[in-house]
């Protein structure tokens, strides 16, 4: 009889070691998941911008300023996209609304927008933190929006970008958090800029 | 029993720790897959832009180079030629990159313009020699600005339009020493010579089949109405008039002694002298958006120390003196408005009490210049655009 109790007590307790153990692992696992698609996410909507942003002013006349609209979240800029010598496409980057994302819990979360010319914005990403800064030739920051009569002098750009998981991890105590990724390229600046 | 129990907890640990692994060992090997398929297709893209440089290298080296040629680098080649599509040069360079299954390519297209002529009043500034003579806190040039020879800062001055120089700064580094300068649109040294050109033949010749040549010293007067009058001694009677409008006239008149010259213009003229151009007094557009004035001397392009520049000078025009400079004749006592664009052999005396020196942003255009405006040809090609494929890659 008392083996039968000690069993019950200790496999009670091992079983309640291995349900704790598959609810850390799993939490774990879909924590290290969550973030590397959070990475993913990033790395894509990155290097469409990077991309795209290093063929700005392609095309255009070296008395032409590149950048036509230049804010704290969001860009204008002209260039030929696809090399083929046509007319410069004008191409904007901009963050949409929280409203836009509401059906994830996360509440910080909003789309990446992209706009070629006059066509519909078209979401290339999802991100919570989308911030320009503009610099001069000298290093000089302008200051956002950047006045008109500055567009000219914008020579690099430093863009910082966060994006967190729009599904969120549960922990053990209830709560849940955002597995997050950050990106900063502080120098992007076009080679059609030094003509 | 307990026996029982701890095989069951043993192998229930056995499955949850597999599948853990299992799961751990998949996200791994993805990572691994995604940080390999970046680096491979960064390596790529890279290997073709090393491809674009090394053919700039030896377009810039010898511009009658063409390509194709392929190079070996790591796991990859890369192709770079030139091809001339007619309104200009197309520099390709595309990278083959092999990586495990397949084989990316990449593609950098560099646009050049075509060696053509490039009017000198595409520089608001430009000199050959800038002699011992500063750029100070207070000097601003709006456009592009070049010399041939070092350019030497003590301050703050502020240049607008890009600003290079064919041999280097001094002090060399801007925003060390005394050299605070605030370059607008960039800065480059070192950068291939403008050459001048010999003599300023057509304007000479342009004016002799055409336009009107003077064999002496001559006075001009333009007139708003779009009038000019030549007159061969100072304040002394017309011996020819000119309609600056005339179609069939060709916008050139000069002479083979010196040219005096005041008034307004109304229409496109360029006034030429095989020794000097001397401004007597105000000089300026009837109209700033239509109206456009060359100054073309062989020497010097004077302010004249007369009654009517003694309280100032305004002159619209694009000034160009082959070997000598842009100068006041003694002293200006008033204040001195320019617009427009000043080419010279050595950088002439600053005048007037104070100088507002505007560049006539009409001129950007290369193609609108004075009629027989002296122009000058690049050494090297001049790069247009250059463009980059870019891809997204598709990640699991």
């Amino acid at each position: 009889m008392i083996d039968i109790i000690i069993s019950v007590i200790f496999g009670g307790m091992l079983f309640i070691c291995m349900m704790n153990a598959g609810d850390v692992a799993y939490e774990n696992r879909q924590e290290a998941h969550s973030t590397m698609m959070v990475q993913e996410e990033l790395t894509s909507a990155i290097q469409l911008l990077e991309g795209e942003f290093r063929n700005a002013g392609c095309g255009l006349a070296p008395s032409k300023p590149t950048v036509v609209n230049a804010d704290t979240s969001s860009i204008t800029f002209l260039g030929d996209l696809d090399g083929s010598g046509g007319p410069p496409d004008t191409i904007s980057y901009f963050v949409g609304s929280t409203d836009d994302m509401s059906s994830t819990p996360n509440e910080l979360d909003r789309p990446l927008y992209r706009r070629i010319n006059s066509g519909s914005p078209m979401a290339v990403g999802v991100l919570t933190i989308l911030q320009f800064r503009y610099f001069t030739v000298s290093g000089e920051e302008i200051e956002s929006p950047v006045p008109l009569d500055r567009l000219p002098e914008i020579k690099t750009i430093e863009v910082s970008v966060e994006s967190q998981s729009p599904g969120g991890v549960q922990t053990e105590g209830g709560k849940t958090f955002f597995p997050a990724s950050m990106w900063q390229q502080t120098r992007l600046s076009s080679r059609n800029s030094n003509r | 029993m307990v026996g029982k129990v701890a095989l069951f907890m043993t192998v229930g640990f056995g499955i949850l720790l597999l599948s853990l692994g299992v799961n751990l060992n998949n996200d791994a090997t993805q990572a691994v897959t995604n940080m390999a398929a970046y680096s491979e297709s960064t390596e790529s893209h890279e290997l073709a832009v090393s491809g674009a440089n090394l053919g700039l290298a030896l377009v810039y080296s010898d511009s009658s180079w063409r390509g194709p040629i392929t190079k070996a680098f790591g796991q990859g080649t890369f192709t770079v030629g030139i091809v001339d599509n007619g309104v200009g040069l197309t520099m390709n360079s595309v990278s083959t990159y092999h990586v495990s299954g397949s084989t990316l390519h990449d593609t950098v297209r560099v646009g050049f313009a075509k060696i053509a002529l490039n009017s000198f009043t595409l520089f608001a500034w430009m000199t050959n020699f800038e002699g011992n003579t500063f750029w100070v806190t207070g000097d601003t040039v709006w456009g592009r600005m070049h010399s041939n020879g070092n350019i030497h800062i003590s301050g703050k001055p502020v240049f607008y339009g890009k600003a290079t120089t064919s041999k280097r700064f001094d002090p060399p580094r801007p925003g060390t020493g005394v050299n605070r300068a605030i370059f607008k649109s960039g800065y480059e040294s070192g950068i291939a010579p403008i050459t001048f050109p010999v003599t300023i033949a057509d304007i000479l010749g342009g004016a002799t089949s055409g336009g009107h040549m003077y064999a002496s010293e001559i006075w001009i007067q333009l007139d708003a109405t779009g009038r000019a009058y030549i007159s061969t001694s100072s304040g002394g009677p017309p011996v020819d008039s000119l309609d600056v409008t005339d179609p069939s006239f060709n916008g050139a008149i000069a002479s083979s002694g010196r040219v005096n010259v005041q008034g307004v213009l109304n229409g496109k003229l360029t006034i030429g002298s095989a020794t000097d151009v001397r401004v007597t007094g105000d000089l300026t557009y009837h109209d700033r958006t239509a109206d456009l004035l060359g100054l073309v001397a062989q020497n010097n392009v004077h302010i004249g120390n007369t009654a009517d520049n003694a309280d100032g000078v305004n002159l619209d025009a694009c000034v160009f003196a082959l070997t000598g400079s842009f100068s006041a004749e003694g002293t200006v006592n008033g204040p001195f408005h320019f617009f427009g664009s000043v080419v010279q052999n050595s950088r002439g005396a600053p005048f007037g009490t104070s100088r507002s020196i505007r560049y006539d942003d009409r001129l950007t255009d290369n193609n609108f210049r004075p009629p027989f405006y002296p122009g000058y040809y690049r050494k090297t090609f001049k790069v247009q655009s250059w463009w980059e494929n870019y891809r997204v890659l598709s990640m699991n």
